[in-house]
């Protein structure tokens, strides 16, 4: 007889969904962190570190090719914004994974290229939806400051324009290109040691 | 027609993906309350029998399975891996990544929460396998501060706490020291006092020597021997090397002759002097890092051996990473020809194999793996050839590191360490968990490292390496030297000794 | 997010305050207090520099900084007072499904693991003469990632066959119908805290939108 092997995840894929979702997170954490230590890298943290984590993911939805890894994996990556009170960002980020899920799971997790573009969605639809409501606030802060720093209605505008607006989109569109580098960097990285080794 | 506990009829598995069937026309019966002993190299099928034993095999690895396997007279084509747990425990071989929970008591109450039982139950089967195993002491303690020896007691309690009739043990003495393994007999003996059917997969097998009842021998998936106990203790030095078995009693063993003393050319290679180590405020890491060193002060020839022993904590990692540049003195001299070395510049010239070969390998393939690092050196394909050739891993220098088995990987970590050319190398533990063969020849590669001129330093607790290999023997305790002493056949007891020791209590007690 | 008013954010840094107090963590407190405290000063002076420029920077690092001192005085707070065992048992009384419980508990308990991992790589690295600073991370990511997360995810993925292993021979199938060691039951205190909280966050809301 042979091993029947399920469609559904099952015990043992959420805790390899579990040990890599830590990588994940350890990543995110460091990577994030030390970039977060410059500008730059506060304002382009969520590019940065899609970058980084990309290998985590393909890593597991390699290994896990059942429907809702992506998801579950991507759901965990976005929980530290309950941290920063960023609930709205996390529920956004959710439902970005979804979309991207439903992707992947339509193709069965079959195609490296799909499970590429998959990463990708969900990064950028992550860095669309959670860093909205920040930008969306820092706006709403400065338009509440705008007497005590003696600014013209035109100062303000054009303040929000060169810098808010443009920043936000910028950065979702950076986080395409990260997350694409990422994904595509880390399958050749998986092929040319996990696979050669027989681990994959 | 009684029950047996264990019984396996024809019995034949093969991993998909492979070519040939991992073991196969097994017949096998076990009585109830016997005491195992299944040998047989890497790949021979062991670790798949136990798997059909424990429901792994067919239920979580995916392969063909074709035969019939019977626990306590039923047949488990039916069960569920889940049924298992409660008939057979499993203790693998590394008990870090055994682990569920992060403390010991939700460790072994693990078993009993996922039957379902009554809290109050729990509790109390979790209080009687800390208990019966032993490990009271250990309660509510983070297993991130275990010991090896400790975490595997804990791996055990779990599978004692489900209350199963039928115990199997993987290799479960690779990763412990000498005192560790003396608790595992304590254990397993208590275990076969309590009428449990117990199999263990080993090579090392001097502690089950009271134990055992039987020994079955499997070669190329099948069974090719099996002795009842009184065969199994007679077996002579030349069968136990046929069965690649290490030897069943440690106190008749002899050092092996070799050279005595130095050779003519030696000089003096490494001198350390007064040297003190203590951590500033640095957290601690990890219980290996925990040792202090106190004034230090030996000196070392090329073309020694150096066998380095002594408890956990006291001070053995410390030291050779001490030595290796990784850490800094706060006190003391370290020379090399007797030229003082300040940490920096003894980073490439004193080298330290670690003992788990996973980090230390990063290429994608063993000729690319001699590459890695700084300069041209690295480039030199002629040299990377002829130390590749030295250690038989040319023919497989396209294959990637992780692929290797667990001898090749060692030799390949030795590879680095003669690319960088240091005069003195350190090794921990290299040959925990290998069979006779592989450890015999650690130790020729060891030699051959020596007599080139450099100086050689083991940490180790295996006692039949320690003969093979060693000159001299440094015992260290709580951060001292206590001991320095050339291995003879006069000494070679004072070694055991020591070894088997474990008294002075390293805080955990 | 919105509490963008200067005396909604004081009073939300003040709650966590007490939150911190609670816990005992009384060197984070002073830190984060002093951190927060000063940059509230200068937040509130911030009308008497006459440079727009330096007034946009100080207003925008406020923000980030108000933000960033409270959440990780929070995140202090919740890192201090629970362990693992509380959070599963909070998971299995909300009646959290297993594809969220299992993977958050793995991870929890990993991480520990990933620390020790990380140093040993380190060291063995060092040892290969190979550097790890940031600097290495932003001239050569790729060659970072394959020396130190390849050899990182390799022994992960190993793991987790040997842990799935241990775990379902040990009986682990459902983690929402395991036991539950810890009962939770929300005590007085609890209710008190949570309704004054609760009761905090209204006003604030109020005064907010006032």
């Amino acid at each position: 007889m042979n091993t029947i092997k399920t469609e559904k995840l099952a015990a043992r894929d959420f805790i390899t969904i579990g040990i890599f979702a830590a990588i994940s997170l350890v990543i995110f954490f460091v990577i994030g962190g030390a970039a977060g230590m410059t500008l730059v890298g506060t304002v382009a943290n969520v590019p940065i570190t899609v970058f980084f984590t990309a290998i985590a993911y393909m890593l597991l939805v390699s290994k896990v090719r059942k429907k809702g890894t992506f998801l579950i994996m991507g759901t965990i990556s976005a929980l530290p914004g309950l941290m920063a009170a960023n609930a709205i960002g996390v529920a956004a980020s959710i439902v970005g994974w979804i979309i991207a899920e439903v992707v992947a799971s339509a193709n069965h997790y079959r195609s490296k290229k799909v499970l590429i573009f998959t990463y990708v969605l969900g990064c950028t639809l992550h860095s669309a939806g959670f860093t909205l409501p920040m930008y969306l606030s820092n706006a709403q802060y400065l338009i509440d400051r705008q007497e005590i720093l003696h600014l013209t209605d035109e100062a303000l505008a054009l303040y929000l324009q060169m810098f808010t607006w443009p920043m936000y989109f910028g950065m979702v569109a950076l986080t395409i290109v990260t997350s694409f580098l990422g994904a595509f960097i880390s399958t050749r990285i998986l092929k040319k040691h996990f696979e050669k080794a027989g681990l994959l | 027609m009684k029950d047996y506990a264990v019984e396996l009829r024809e019995v034949s598995y093969q991993y998909q993906g492979h070519s040939q069937p991992a073991i196969h026309g097994i017949d096998l019966k076990i009585e109830k309350g016997s005491f195992v002993l299944v040998s047989g190299a890497s790949g021979s099928g062991k670790t798949t029998l136990s798997r059909c034993i424990n429901g792994l095999v067919p239920h979580f690895y995916e392969g063909t399975f074709s035969g019939e396997v019977y626990l306590n007279g039923r047949n488990t084509g039916d069960y569920a891996l889940r049924d298992f747990g409660t008939i057979v425990g499993s203790v693998f071989q590394d008990p870090r990544s055994q682990f569920f929970m992060t403390d010991t008591t939700n460790e072994i109450a693990f078993g009993c929460v996922n039957m379902k039982l009554p809290r109050e139950e729990v509790w109390q089967r979790t209080k009687d396998s800390l208990e019966k195993i032993n490990i009271s002491k250990l309660t509510d303690k983070s297993l991130f501060q275990l010991s090896s020896g400790e975490m595997q007691k804990v791996s055990i309690a779990s599978c004692y706490a489900m209350a199963p009739d039928i115990y199997v043990f993987d290799e479960p003495s690779a990763n412990l020291d000498f005192r560790a393994i003396m608790e595992l007999h304590d254990v397993l003996s208590e275990l076969k006092s309590e009428g449990k059917t117990v199999i263990v997969l080993e090579h090392r097998v001097f502690y089950l020597a009271d134990l055992l009842d039987r020994m079955i021998f499997l070669e190329d998936g099948v069974i090719r021997n099996d002795f009842n106990r009184q065969e199994t203790l007679s077996l002579s030095d030349g069968d136990l090397r046929q069965l690649e078995l290490r030897d069943f009693s440690l106190d008749a063993l002899m050092p092996c002759p070799r050279p005595t003393a130095l050779q003519e050319e030696s000089r003096l290679t490494l001198s350390l002097s007064h040297v003190s180590f203590a951590y500033g405020r640095r957290k601690r890491r990890s219980e290996a890092e925990v040792a202090l060193l106190h004034d230090v002060s030996f000196e070392a020839y090329s073309g020694e051996i150096i066998g380095i022993i002594g408890d956990n904590g006291a001070g053995k990692t410390t030291l050779a990473k001490l030595c290796c540049g990784l850490l800094k003195e706060s006190a003391g001299i370290i020379s090399i020809h007797e030229k003082q070395l300040p940490q920096k510049k003894r980073l490439g010239q004193i080298y330290f194999v670690m003992q788990d070969s996973d980090y230390q390998l990063f290429g994608d393939s063993v000729l690319n793996e001699l590459r890695i690092g700084a300069g041209n050196k690295s480039s030199n394909d002629a040299e990377n050839q002829a130390i590749l050739k030295k250690l038989s891993l040319w023919e497989k220098r396209e294959n990637h590191p992780a692929a290797l088995s667990r001898g090749q990987k060692q030799r390949l970590t030795i590879a680095g360490a003669l690319k960088a050319d240091s005069r003195v190398l350190f090794f921990d533990e290299p040959t925990s968990g290998l069979d006779r063969g592989n450890m015999l020849r650690v130790a020729a590669e060891l030699k051959s490292l020596a007599r080139e001129s450099r100086v050689v330093f083991v940490i180790t607790h295996d006692y039949e390496f320690i003969l093979a290999a060693c000159h001299r023997v440094l015992y260290l305790n709580d951060g001292k030297i206590e001991q320095d002493f050339p291995l003879t056949e006069n000494s070679k007891d004072t070694v055991l000794r020591l070894l088997r020791k474990g008294g002075a209590s390293s805080g955990q007690d | 997010m919105f509490m963008n008013k200067a005396m909604t954010a004081h009073i939300i840094c003040a709650v966590a305050a007490v939150y911190l107090l609670a816990a005992k963590s009384y060197k984070p407190l002073a830190a984060y207090l002093t951190i927060y405290i000063v940059v509230a000063l200068l937040m509130a002076n911030v009308d008497k520099i006459h440079n727009t420029s330096a007034m946009l920077l100080i207003v925008s690092l406020s923000y980030f900084v108000q933000k960033l001192v409270v959440l990780l005085m929070m995140g202090s707070f919740f890192v201090r007072m629970t362990t693992i065992p509380y959070v599963l048992s909070a998971m299995q009384h909300m009646k959290i499904p297993d594809a969220a419980a299992v993977p958050i508990m793995v991870a929890l308990r990993f991480f520990p693991t990933i620390r020790e991992d990380y140093h040993s790589l380190k060291d063995s690295l060092r040892i290969r003469k190979v550097s790890l600073s940031p600097l290495q991370f932003i001239i050569h990511p790729v060659r970072m990632v394959e020396y130190l997360f390849v050899p990182i995810l390799m022994k992960s993925l190993r793991t987790s066959d040997e842990l799935a292993a241990s775990a379902l021979s040990r009986g682990f199938e459902h983690m929402n119908e395991q036991t539950i060691l810890y009962p939770l039951k929300l005590k007085t205190l609890d209710y008190l805290v949570g309704t004054l909280s609760m009761l905090i966050v209204a006003i604030l809301f109020y005064l907010q939108f006032k």
